[in-house]
């Protein structure tokens, strides 16, 4: 990891976990976005109405900036109660 | 045929029809029952008494072709609570007393003695019929002899062991499509209001029923196809999307992520194990075991939220486990554990209880020392107890709140007396704000502020900011209206979204009524309701003080967000 990589855990679930992993560690290069998660695992264009946590906190999208260490849960559309 | 109310007194085993009145002709659901027990029921009664009432009602749209709409009210007062109550469930029950053009069922009176009886409801009329020799016994077995007794095409509402305990965490229970006692309307206690006056059972048989009828064909008709195409759209409601796939317990990693996921009797908000249980692994288990998924609680749903759990062998189906009963039998013990928390959601099923109410029960009396956190066969073998009567059952068969008090415990997590359901409102304040001020106690259901602050649906808010007053008594209203239409509160999903979905809804209820109602009358059509229920709490002795989270909400921080419940006491005052 250089100076210019950041480290970020990912955490897919429900109908996503097609596309990408339960959970996983990766480097990234530092001021990358949400968006590049999405890319890396091909995740269908239609499917990009993701719910996005940043570390617990709801109502993230595409264009949130990852910090270093953060952890990032993306759930598809859901609802329940 | 118009519709009938029918009078059922208990005291003297005798029934009638009654017209329904000109100014009930446009309630149902919980309009209907918050109208009646208003009426009827003296507010300070007891709730286990003479005086007090049961009421069954269908919703307004309730067995018509409208999409996802079989629901069903039972109100009372709540010996939980000591407050008006209404409880909802899905259930083909629902629609065959619909068809009937049977509005309202009133339970009234007490009978003397120890005798159970069976209330049997078909187009010729009804009969009673004595039911003690189900008295003792497991609902699983009991149904399977009703059908087997009175045709597999009947409607079962039954009471169990818990109730005949006069036990405040008692449901009323209904059976689903394939006859399993696994549909309730759980909260409150009502199953005790039930067995109190001598009822254990009604069955219905809608053979020569008229059908709903309905005013204005074409307006319904065109109602309808607007919610179809908002509810197969809608990401959340549509066939294939996650509540379809996984269930209501698709919920668990969400809000365990969001650290709202309440483990060890609200200790903490997030725990590793919940993995274990969330609805992607008990779905992929289904699959494995050959049980059902998807599964629909009345016919007629086209979300198809529900399922059947079946044991590893694929056997002895248990029905559907809930979000919020995987969380109370589950992460609130402390138990990552599927088929711990199936065996308990079967007990609770069994015996009659809300899995809700019998999960903070559990978990209280784990921190009271009575077994340890974790310990899964610990308690099915408490609720063991429930079913032999002992005096440690007949404790915790009354709910939370005593069974904490009982044990010493502090940290009793109730509402008005009701357990709170499965998020935390230190993570997640606007549903504590509905806990808190909704006249039912603690009740997710009164007013979903889960779905603008976790799940962004019918907007954006921070779960971890208090100023939600607006939105919860907005939801509240919302939600009240939903209730006494008949339609599956999920729908909300979908018409909170998409407007042409929630005009269809309001198109298919002027449909049913002949009315002409817009948009605009949903809110009102609400308030009106909870307006009512205040008024039942405020004469039975609540006042402001009752509409507060307990002491430990806004002392002990939560982790991970390590947060109290801290939205003033003034904004909880303005909600109403």
């Amino acid at each position: 990891m250089n100076n210019n990589s950041i480290s970020v855990t990912v955490k897919f679930f429900a109908t996503l976990r097609q596309y990408g992993p339960d959970k996983d560690v990766l480097i990234i290069p530092e001021n990358s976005k949400v968006k590049l998660l999405f890319d890396k695992y091909s995740i269908p264009k239609e499917e990009r109405r993701a719910i996005i946590l940043v570390n617990g906190r709801p109502h993230k999208d595409l264009n949130t900036v990852i910090k270093d260490g953060d952890l990032i849960s993306i759930f598809p559309p859901i609802g329940g109660g | 045929m118009p519709k009938r109310i029918l009078r059922v007194n208990m005291t003297n085993l005798e029934s009638q029809f009654e017209d329904l009145p000109a100014d009930y002709a446009a309630l149902g659901g919980r309009g209907m029952t918050s109208t009646i027990v208003a009426k009827e029921v003296p507010p300070t009664c007891n709730p286990l008494g003479i005086h007090n009432k049961l009421v069954f009602a269908p919703g307004i749209v309730t067995g018509t072709k409208a999409p996802t709409s079989g629901r069903l009210s039972v109100g009372g007062k709540s010996p939980l609570t000591g407050g008006i109550k209404e409880a909802n469930a899905g259930t083909p029950f629902a629609q065959m007393l619909a068809r009937m053009r049977i509005g309202a069922i009133i339970i009234e009176g007490k009978h003397a003695g120890d005798d159970y009886y069976l209330l049997k409801i078909t187009m010729d009329g009804t009969e009673f019929i004595k039911a003690n020799k189900w008295v003792g016994k497991g609902l699983y077995g009991v149904y399977k002899d009703l059908f087997k007794e009175y045709g597999d095409k009947v409607g079962i509402s039954g009471v169990g062991i818990a109730a005949e305990l006069l036990g405040a965490m008692s449901g009323v229970c209904f059976n689903d499509p394939e006859g399993l006692p696994s549909r309730y309307a759980g909260r409150g206690g009502l199953g005790a209001v039930m067995a109190s006056k001598g009822l254990k059972f009604i069955i219905v048989d809608d053979t020569g029923a008229p059908g709903v009828e309905i005013a204005n064909e074409e307006v319904f008709s065109q109602g309808i196809k607007k919610l179809r195409d908002a509810l197969t759209s809608h990401d959340v409601t549509k066939p294939g999307g996650a509540l379809n796939s996984y269930g209501t317990a698709v919920l668990v990693n969400i809000i365990n992520e969001a650290g709202g996921l309440p483990q060890r009797n609200f200790s903490s908000g997030q725990d590793e194990g919940a993995e274990k249980v969330s609805g992607e692994a008990k779905a992929e288990e289904i699959k494995k075991r050959g049980g059902t998924r998807p599964h629909f609680c009345n016919p007629g749903c086209i979300i198809q939220c529900s399922e059947v759990w079946v044991k590893p062998n694929g056997k002895d189906p248990v029905g559907v486990l809930e979000y919020e009963s995987v969380w109370a039998l589950g992460p609130n013990c402390a138990i990552y554990n599927l088929d711990d928390i199936g065996e308990l959601n079967r007990a609770c099923n069994d015996l009659g209880t809300d899995t809700i109410e019998a999960g903070d029960t559990i978990a209280v009396a784990m921190e009271g020392g009575l077994i340890e956190f974790g310990d899964g066969k610990g308690a099915i073998k408490l609720m063991d107890e429930i079913r032999k009567k002992t005096p440690i059952g007949k404790i915790l068969a009354q709910g939370t709140e005593i069974t904490g008090k009982v044990f010493g415990v502090t940290r009793i997590p109730t509402v008005k007396g009701q357990g709170l359901p499965a998020y935390d409102p230190r993570a997640i304040k606007g549903i504590g704000v509905t806990f808190a001020t909704t006249p039912m106690g603690a009740d997710h259901t009164a007013g979903y502020a889960i779905a603008p602050e976790i799940l962004g649906v019918g907007g954006k808010l921070d779960p971890l900011s208090p100023e939600k007053a607006e939105v919860s008594r907005n939801l509240q209203f919302a939600t009240a209206a939903i209730d006494a239409s008949g339609y599956c509160l999920f729908i909300a999903f979908a018409i909170l979204d998409i407007p042409e979905g929630l005009q269809g809804v309001v198109e298919s209820l002027s449909g049913v009524l002949g009315a002409n109602l817009t948009v605009d009358d949903v809110g009102p059509i609400g308030k009106s309701i909870i307006d009512t229920e205040l008024e039942f709490n405020k004469k039975a002795g609540f006042t402001k003080i009752h509409d507060r989270l307990p002491e430990f909400f806004l002392e002990e921080k939560l982790p991970p967000h390590n947060t109290v419940f801290d939205v003033p006491d003034d904004d909880l005052d303005s909600v109403f």
